[in-house]
């Protein structure tokens, strides 16, 4: 057995989760706290080998990435657009002010 | 009259079409015994949505271009499942996410209801290339939420169920789509693979699943995990039939500047092939103990029943000709670290874009009522609301890593150690042709057994992610069953093969070839 839990406090669990603008309940905090200790004591192992001179790899390139020539294409009406979004209004997504003019 | 419609769905892909291109089968015909098996098999759970109407009315276009006398695709009338995060123009498009389902009109309406599932403007490329083969779509195939998860139980509707013993998981994320074709409610569907989704989910089926090499298949329309692993292909009942979808989804796309512009081959024809001389290399690491070890017991490396059906199918290999050898994959024993830093970083950051104000579910912040409606509160309450636990998790886990202070030590660490992974299969393919290991470690798990276990579920893909992470090609198929038990019913087992980037063709030839000594198998219904 790798695993030991190292501890992450709910402290930096709702650091986190407020980064991930996410909403986390007390149980659910906790129960976070739990897991990822857990998670992070596993991935620890990897401290153990050896990566220098090593190149990080961000993604596969046996492709060769060639973006396509940048002209205008057809693109979706405003109807289409705002379709499914939850809240609409003047041909816009409606949310709450976020500018406080106050 | 059943047991002839059935007839036509137990049939290799490439025999349907063909009785339907000449004729000797409507469309129609096909597509009502594919919906009238779905609705039997409807316990499963294998499908979110199933749109009827729209597969008979496409149907019938079939049909009577055939009788106009226009010539009719590869895939003509093949009924074939969608996994749900892949975009269907106006079909309710969900991946597995209360998040991407519209808000409850009343209090009455069930809380999570895929038939209110976001409608994408557009179709995804293989959707749009799967119809130009003249297949017909009947529906939404199940999966974990966001494809996150190795069993389907993080779906938020149900969970799908392994034809083969229903008190089983059918494996993960494209547990639906691997469902429905051990069940033969469809002959094929599409799944998504990042670290074994397709490949593990067919070994516990014992269906075909092919996981092709990353930018094979164009990603536009396939609703983002995490973007340098994610790969559609196909799940299939036999390997020409995989083969077959794989030709007609495959190539280049302006749309996603990551697909690869290599010709496509047709690789049916690469079936049926000679296996002599073909150097198989089998890793020392992808059996015995220690790969799975890890947490709370549920991962004590390979099962006996897996590895003594595994080495006896490479066995086969060898006497169809194959000299077989051992290699090495040193790197193995970290694919499950380097792999859940790497996914979950990508996902914490794809998955930004669900916030409650373009599409989907809407919700306030909880636990703050009184509070002003302020933006944050509805990202952060929509997220909190419509996130199931394991995305929570992983959105947690990878914001963590690429956090400041972090960032160093866990991402940019894996990254150079995924560097390895790719290291380690390049020069195993400067010795062999082809690798041949299990897809699991295990046979089909009950359903519940390790929910409550991350670390457990995660290592349920040990020996898929490899290939993931070094974005090579890889295949299941089935080969001999673990026998029944008083415990169980007899359970499939996979034969991963894996082939250096763009030779899936290898991996086509050997397992036609291996086909031949371990026929398909369609579980009861």
């Amino acid at each position: 057995m790798r695993v030991t839990t190292t501890g992450i406090s709910i402290e930096e669990v709702r650091r986190i989760a407020k980064l991930a603008n996410l909403d986390l309940e007390g149980a659910e905090a906790e129960r976070m706290a739990r897991d990822l200790g857990q998670i992070l004591a596993y991935v620890e192992q990897l401290r153990e080998v050896d990566v220098s001179d090593v190149p990080p790899m961000a993604h596969v390139d046996d492709a060769g990435i060639v973006p396509r020539p940048d002209e205008p294409e057809e693109s979706l009406s405003q109807e289409q657009a705002l379709r499914e979004a939850p809240s609409v209004e003047e041909g816009g997504f409606r949310v709450p002010a976020y500018v406080d003019e106050g | 009259m059943t047991a002839v419609r059935d007839e036509l769905l137990e049939m290799a892909v490439g025999r349907l079409a063909g009785l339907v291109r000449s004729g000797e089968v409507s469309a129609v015909e096909v597509t009502e015994a594919a919906l009238d098996r779905i609705a039997r098999g409807r316990d499963l759970g294998a499908f979110l949505t199933v749109q009827a109407e729209r597969s008979m009315e496409r149907a019938r276009s079939i049909d009577a271009r055939r009788a106009r006398g226009e010539p009719l695709g590869a895939l003509a009338g093949v009924p074939i499942g969608v996994k749900d995060p892949i975009c269907t123009k106006d079909v309710p498009t969900t991946a597995g996410s209360k998040i991407l389902t519209r808000s409850r009109r009343d209090p009455g309406d069930p809380e999570a209801d895929p038939e209110r599932g976001w409608r994408p403007p557009y179709d995804a490329t293989v959707v749009t290339r799967l119809l130009a083969a003249d297949a017909v779509l009947v529906g939404k195939c199940n999966m974990d939420e966001f494809a996150m998860g190795s069993s389907n139980e993080n779906s938020a509707f149900f969970p799908a169920k392994n034809p083969w013993d229903p008190k089983r998981t059918p494996g993960g994320s494209s547990g639906g789509s691997a469902a429905a074709v051990a069940a033969r409610l469809v002959p094929a569907a599409l799944g998504s693979d990042t670290g074994g989704s397709i490949r593990q989910p067919a070994a516990l089926t014992g269906t075909v699943g092919v996981k092709p090499t990353y930018g094979r298949v164009s990603r536009y329309g396939l609703v983002a995990f995490a973007s340098s692993l994610d790969q559609i292909g196909p799940i299939a009942s036999d390997v020409r039939g995989a083969a077959r979808v794989l030709t007609a989804i495959a190539g280049h796309d302006p749309h996603d500047s990551t697909s690869s512009r290599a010709a496509v081959p047709d690789f049916e024809a690469a079936c049926g092939k000679s296996l002599r001389g073909l150097k198989v290399g089998v890793p020392a690491e992808y059996f015995g103990e220690g790969l799975g070890e890890g947490s709370g017991g549920a991962g004590k490396g390979i099962e006996p029943e897996v590895e003594a059906s595994v080495r006896a199918a490479i066995d086969a290999l060898a006497k169809l000709g194959c000299e077989v050898r051992p290699v090495h994959l040193t790197t193995t024993k970290y694919a499950v670290a380097t792999y859940y830093i790497v996914a979950t970083a990508e996902c914490s950051s794809n998955l930004a874009r669900f916030d409650g104000v373009r599409f989907g579910l809407r919700a306030s912040a909880s636990g703050r009522s009184g509070a002003k409606e302020d933006l944050a509160s509805i990202y952060a309450g929509t997220r909190g609301a419509g996130f199931g636990a394991e995305v929570k998790r992983r959105i947690m886990l990878g914001t963590y890593v690429l956090s400041a202070g972090y960032y160093d030590a866990y991402y940019l660490r894996a990254q150079r150690v995924r560097t390895l992974f790719r290291r380690d299969f390049e020069a195993a393919f400067r010795e062999v042709d082809v690798i041949a290991a299990p897809a699991s470690p295990t046979v089909a798990f009950k359903l519940g057994e390790r929910v409550d276990d991350p670390l457990a579920m995660y290592l349920a893909d040990v020996y898929t992610l490899p290939a993931s992470l070094a974005g090579i090609p890889g295949i299941s198929v089935p080969c001999a069953p673990a026998p029944a038990t008083t415990d169980r019913p007899e359970l499939p087992i996979g034969l991963q093969i894996m082939a250096p980037p763009l030779q899936e063709e290898r991996l086509f030839t050997v397992a036609s070839a291996f086909e031949e000594t371990c026929p398909p198998r369609r579980a009861p219904l």
